[in-house]
């Protein structure tokens, strides 16, 4: 099984700050980070790997040179191959550019690759949780597509992705080629070792620039050609109101809980 | 602290990485079964951590002392009991690895390496304490075979398959020799393991030995060798411990940092307390020495490969300092806590537990100031000028 993970460097979310006045994130100093959905989606395409190891991972991420050391991780990690797309013509692109130059990409990687069977995203990053670049690749490429992936596995020729429903989950069965997008699964994504760390810094990242990209359309790249404005970011209101418990110890903090509680009737 | 190579660096991040993804959310699973798990022992040996000293062509990374010592100190930050199960599996293999010939390592260092041969040395016995010469397991050569008989004491790791060096008095001699022994071979036995204060995990046993048979080319360090093989392997062993005991203040002292950075009393932050402030300075200070001693004994050890003495009385000033002022400063940790430090709730009691044993395990601290001491008065080395 020839597979492809698409990645993205993000912020660290959890140490994320906003700046009070401008109200804009503020991210000097904030490390970035490996997308956690990406690293799922890495997961399963090792996972796949593991069944059938004449498999291949090759994995890409559209972003600033700074952006390899994801691909490093990931190569760490499971990854056979990494690129990193990058060009100042890409910048500013919302979700219907990124995806369109991500398919570009594809096809042109896939000239020295060969055809690739499984292209897995992680469901959204935890930077823009927009959760549309993985289904828009599957529409630039035509390829049929399975969102919120659990896991995927190959059973008599087929690709099965087990898919987290509202009460549960299902399999659903997809031709290749095929795009899939990932979700938390149950388990933890597994750790990279020392030596393919190793082997992981010392990998040449081949970087493919708009103009190694001889078919793409530049009507449709970049902030000019985004048809997503973003007029406003904003802090949401913090809700006041409520009553802040804290006693001199936990117990008499509950007590004052259960005693409100109770006076409102609530329990 | 001290730059590291790339190598030492990766070595260092997969083992936090290990510790705080992997090992920090089944701590409460390990003290209260009093069991390690498996697969965690499985992963430790998928990620290269349990064979970061030894050579590339026996399964390991070759990344050195200071990376072994650096792995340990991560390990031990989160949990001193793990660190210590890692430590007691690098010994067999710091013996086989010094003393083995190339058939012997070959034969027995990828599987300790990959984690699927959980490895022990057995060296103590009741009467021994930390002095070789007064072992009673004995070794008798008969028919072309050798047997050995007697019982061992504390050993861990004992119950897990792999192999165990054990080291036996020669029959009728004042000298010993080391053996490669298959765990649960005919005549191998274990004792229950014994119930500890600390290091929940990982166990120790007494190991019965009852006319093990071994042959000539399981001898390891040669006949007679066994003293040698010991010095040489606990000097590296020393250095191991020193990495265990430095990182566990490490641990105990940043949730101490965390516990006083968020404790409130009466509306007011107690890093504010004057008192607070001059405690976690010596907390500090102490634990800091700690680590400069530990990284300064790693890289004296790998500048005189080969001088066992003068590695092992670089590791014994480490380890006779880290092992006391480790348990002291542990001790200070819990009491920056008040009566909270004795809490399980609030972990930093599980530190003390494991510590309590750290100034008497592989080799008493004052043993080991001897050792440092004596070598300082007789050598043209103070073992501190550079």
């Amino acid at each position: 099984m020839k597979m492809l993970v698409c990645v993205k460097q993000v912020p660290d979310t959890t140490e994320i700050k906003i700046d009070p006045v401008k109200n804009t994130l503020i991210r000097e100093g904030v490390p970035s980070i490996l997308n956690p959905f990406d690293s799922y989606a890495l997961e399963a395409a090792a996972r796949i790997k593991d069944k059938d190891p004449s498999s291949t991972i090759t994995v890409i991420c559209m972003g600033p040179e700074q952006a390899k050391a994801v691909l490093k991780e990931s190569l760490a990690i499971a990854a056979d191959k990494a690129y990193l797309i990058s060009g100042r013509e890409f910048g500013g692109s919302d979700t219907l550019c990124t995806s369109y130059i991500l398919s570009e990409a594809i096809k042109e990687i896939e000239k020295t690759e060969g055809k690739f069977d499984i292209i897995l995203c992680g469901k959204q990053a935890i930077d823009g949780d927009t959760a549309q670049v993985g289904p828009e690749i599957a529409e630039h490429l035509g390829y049929p597509q399975v969102t919120y992936g659990l896991e995927a596995f190959v059973e008599d020729g087929m690709v099965k992705v087990k898919k987290e429903v509202e009460d549960g989950a299902e399999i659903i069965g997809i031709q290749t080629p095929c795009v899939l997008t990932f979700t938390k699964p149950s388990f933890d994504p597994r750790f990279p070792t020392i030596r393919r760390k190793m082997a992981a810094n010392k990998a040449n990242i081949p970087v493919l620039a708009f103009t190694d990209l001889p078919d793409i359309d530049p009507e449709k790249i970049g902030l000019k050609h985004s048809p997503t404005h973003v007029k406003k970011t904003f802090v949401p209101q913090k809700k006041t109101g409520g009553i802040k418990i804290q006693e001199e110890t936990a117990e008499e903090s509950a007590k004052k809980l259960f005693t409100l509680l109770s006076e409102a009737h609530v329990i | 602290m001290f730059e590291l190579t790339e190598l030492q660096e990766a070595v260092r991040s997969t083992a936090r990485e290990f510790a705080e993804n992997a090992l920090a959310p089944r701590i409460d699973e390990i003290e209260h079964a009093d069991k390690f798990p498996q697969d965690l022992i499985d992963t430790m040996g998928e990620l290269g951590l349990m064979g970061v000293p030894y050579k590339e062509e026996y399964g390991g990374l070759d990344a050195g002392l200071v990376a072994e010592a650096v792995c340990l100190e991560e390990i031990a930050k989160v949990s001193p009991s793990a660190a210590k199960l890692l430590t007691v599996c690098y010994l067999p293999m710091d013996a086989i690895n010094l003393f083995g010939t190339p058939e012997q390592k070959e034969k027995y260092l990828p599987g300790m390496c990959a984690g699927t041969d959980i490895g022990s040395l057995a060296f103590t016995e009741a009467g021994t304490g930390s002095d070789p010469k007064q072992l009673t397991t004995t070794a008798k050569k008969k028919d072309g075979k050798i047997y050995i008989n007697g019982v061992k004491r504390f050993i861990s790791n004992a119950a897990h398959e792999g192999t165990i060096v054990v080291v036996a008095r020669d029959e009728g001699e004042d000298t010993c020799t080391a053996y490669l022994v298959k765990k649960f071979c005919k005549g191998y036995s274990l004792s229950s393991h014994w119930e500890k204060i600390g290091f929940h995990g990982s166990h120790v046993y007494d190991v019965f030995l009852d006319d093990v048979e071994v042959e000539e080319s399981d001898i390891l360090g040669g006949e007679k060798g066994g003293f040698d093989l010991l010095l040489g392997t606990t000097a590296i062993g020393k250095l191991a411990f020193s990495a265990v005991f430095a990182g566990a203040a490490e641990g105990a002292y940043d949730l101490t940092r965390d516990y006083i950075m968020n404790k409130m009393h009466r509306g007011t932050s107690i890093a504010k307390f004057p008192t607070v402030q001059l405690r976690t300075s010596m907390i500090a200070a102490n634990t800091l020495s700690m680590k400069l001693m530990l990284y300064r004994a790693a890289q004296d050890a790998e500048m005189f490969e080969g001088n066992m003495r003068r590695v092992q009385a670089a590791t014994a000033l480490a380890k006779g300092y880290i092992a006391d002022l480790s348990n002291q400063t542990i001790q200070m940790c819990v009491n920056a806590f008040g009566a909270y430090g004795g809490m399980e709730e609030y972990n930093i009691e599980r530190y003390l537990r494991d510590s309590v044993i750290f100034p008497n395990i592989e080799g008493n601290a004052d043993v080991q100031r001897l050792i440092s001491g004596s070598f300082i008065l007789k050598k043209n080395d103070n073992l501190i000028a550079d």
